[in-house]
């Protein structure tokens, strides 16, 4: 293993070590945990309420919104943990570049998701008894995965726009909420263009349409293509934020993400 | 009188401080502009054609759900706060009683993000051109007096249970999700389980959501606004009860750290 290999590899672990830290076990059981699966039930009853959607389409958005918990909110104590500690300066005057180091910290959170997304379909499947459609969904766990990946992806973006202003709460819930306005979670294509216009350039969007197409039976590889396009989108505007903030703070000193 | 006046007077300065600690914000930005928008887009966007007969229905029920995430984010969290600042010591063991300052900064929380959220509630109907229509306008505004009535109660009552634990953020999160599906509010009482249709009775907003809808449809419900007040006063009594509770073990323990 090369030694930058083995330095990225170190940072993964020690970004499973800070996650962690910041999201004991207990938390995440006992709080978060819940709070995703009544946010899915919530997401997939309005859904069937207001647009009189069949389940299979109110519960797959459903589950996508909840992807947003932690890749767009949580995700943020990514960089901010630097912010608050005071180890900015440790991080950029590394070897590995700080978006690289962002990036390897940040795979618990994608994980995590995808974690609250299982649960909440075993959750929502078990009280309304649909366990076909239940595992059909399972078996789109990695197109979950990947919307998981692409959320992060817009949430480090997000945070890094937001950590020097200390303004992730806003970041993070704007994110959120567009997604469960313009993706397609409870709105059906064809309702409100502006809206889908906005979609098309968010995490969720693409992939989501992917597992409906999927479960339809209908050709769904270039919505998983167009998700992943969304993604590096996300990624490159991260890392071009985050590689602009790291030099300006060599170059004046202050590591105050501006 | 003069009792009263004082009363009356501790009330509105805290009210009034609550609303500057408010300024600025971001959560009460979240809640009071960006979610009732977004939950406002999705439900005009999806029932399309029956916007004219459910609109003012469903801005009905938006506003009462995002009043009810104002309570359990903002005025419930108002002594947690306070601990954090160091100042819930000085708020309890001050001249006047600590619990008329918890109503007084509840009472400036909830109205601060009612203006709010009905502002920006107005603003999106507006740039949606979605016309509502009150046939009782002077009910419907007794309705959302009361329905703010009950949240500075359940901000009072939130604030004293968040209080007793470290994770107030996490659970305060936890809290907000079983009253937007079980509230009566944007999930109708109809399209909920039959084993627990019988729990939005003993939540208030859910029964402001029946008076404001009745009275925006040209009748008066006045079981609906009898059961708002009566458990809106209910709420109130079970916080004067645990604020006292907290008080007392605090001073029996000799500490105001509360936890």
């Amino acid at each position: 293993m090369s030694e930058r290999l083995w330095r990225m590899w170190k940072v993964a672990g020690f970004g499973w070590t800070a996650f962690r830290a910041e999201n004991p076990t207990r938390v995440i059981v006992t709080m978060m945990l819940p709070r995703a699966i009544l946010q899915c039930a919530f997401v997939a009853m309005l859904g069937r309420v207001v647009g009189g959607t069949d389940l299979s389409y109110a519960l797959s958005g459903s589950l996508a919104v909840i992807l947003t918990l932690s890749g767009a909110v949580a995700v943020m104590d990514v960089p901010l943990s630097d912010k608050w500690s005071g180890t900015f300066h440790r991080i950029r005057s590394g070897r590995l570049p700080v978006f690289v180091v962002f990036v390897l910290r940040s795979w618990p959170y994608a994980l995590l998701g995808v974690f609250f997304m299982l649960v909440a379909l075993l959750g929502v499947v078990a009280v309304v008894g649909a366990w076909h459609l239940g595992w059909q969904l399972v078996l789109w766990t990695p197109m979950y995965l990947l919307m998981s990946a692409t959320v992060c992806a817009s949430g480090l973006a997000g945070a890094a726009l937001a950590a020097g202003r200390n303004a992730d709460i806003i970041a993070g819930n704007l994110i959120s909420s567009l997604i469960l306005l313009s993706s397609g979670i409870v709105l059906s294509p064809g309702q409100l263009s502006w809206v889908e216009w906005i979609g098309t350039v968010l995490p969720v969007t693409h992939g989501l349409a992917a597992v409906r197409s999927g479960l339809d039976g209908d050709p769904w590889v270039s919505d998983a293509l167009a998700e992943v396009a969304v993604g590096i989108g996300w990624v490159l505007l991260a890392g071009v934020i985050v590689s602009v903030q790291a030099r300006r703070a060599r170059i004046s000193g202050h590591d105050d993400f501006v | 009188m003069g009792s009263f006046r004082e009363t009356g007077w501790v009330i509105w300065v805290c009210a009034r401080m609550q609303i500057e600690e408010m300024r600025g914000n971001h959560l009460g930005l979240v809640i009071g502009v960006i979610q009732p928008c977004v939950f406002l887009l999705v439900t005009l966007g999806s029932i399309g054609d029956r916007v004219e007969a459910e609109g003012t229905r469903w801005a009905t029920a938006v506003v009462l759900t995002s009043l009810w995430a104002a309570t359990v984010w903002i005025a419930g969290s108002i002594l947690r706060i306070e601990k954090l600042m160091g100042t819930l010591a000085r708020s309890i063991t001050s001249v006047q009683p600590g619990f008329l300052v918890l109503l007084g900064k509840s009472l400036g929380a909830t109205a601060r993000s009612l203006v709010i959220i009905v502002g920006a509630t107005g603003v999106t109907l507006l740039a949606t051109g979605t016309a509502v229509h009150v046939d009782r306008p002077a009910w419907f505004a007794l309705g959302l007096l009361a329905a703010a009535a009950s949240g500075v109660a359940l901000g009072m009552l939130l604030s004293c249970a968040l209080l007793l634990t470290l994770h107030g953020t996490e659970v305060a999160a936890a809290l907000m999700y079983p009253v937007f599906i079980l509230g009566g509010l944007m999930i109708p009482v109809e399209a909920l389980p039959a084993p627990v249709r019988w729990i939005p009775a003993t939540i208030s907003l859910s029964w402001a959501q029946r008076f404001l809808t009745g009275a925006a449809s040209g009748e008066v419900p006045f079981i609906a606004l009898g059961m708002l007040v009566a458990l809106t006063v209910l709420y109130f009594a079970c916080a004067l009860v645990a604020f006292s509770r907290i008080a007392d073990r605090a001073r029996r323990k000799g500490t105001l750290d509360l936890v």
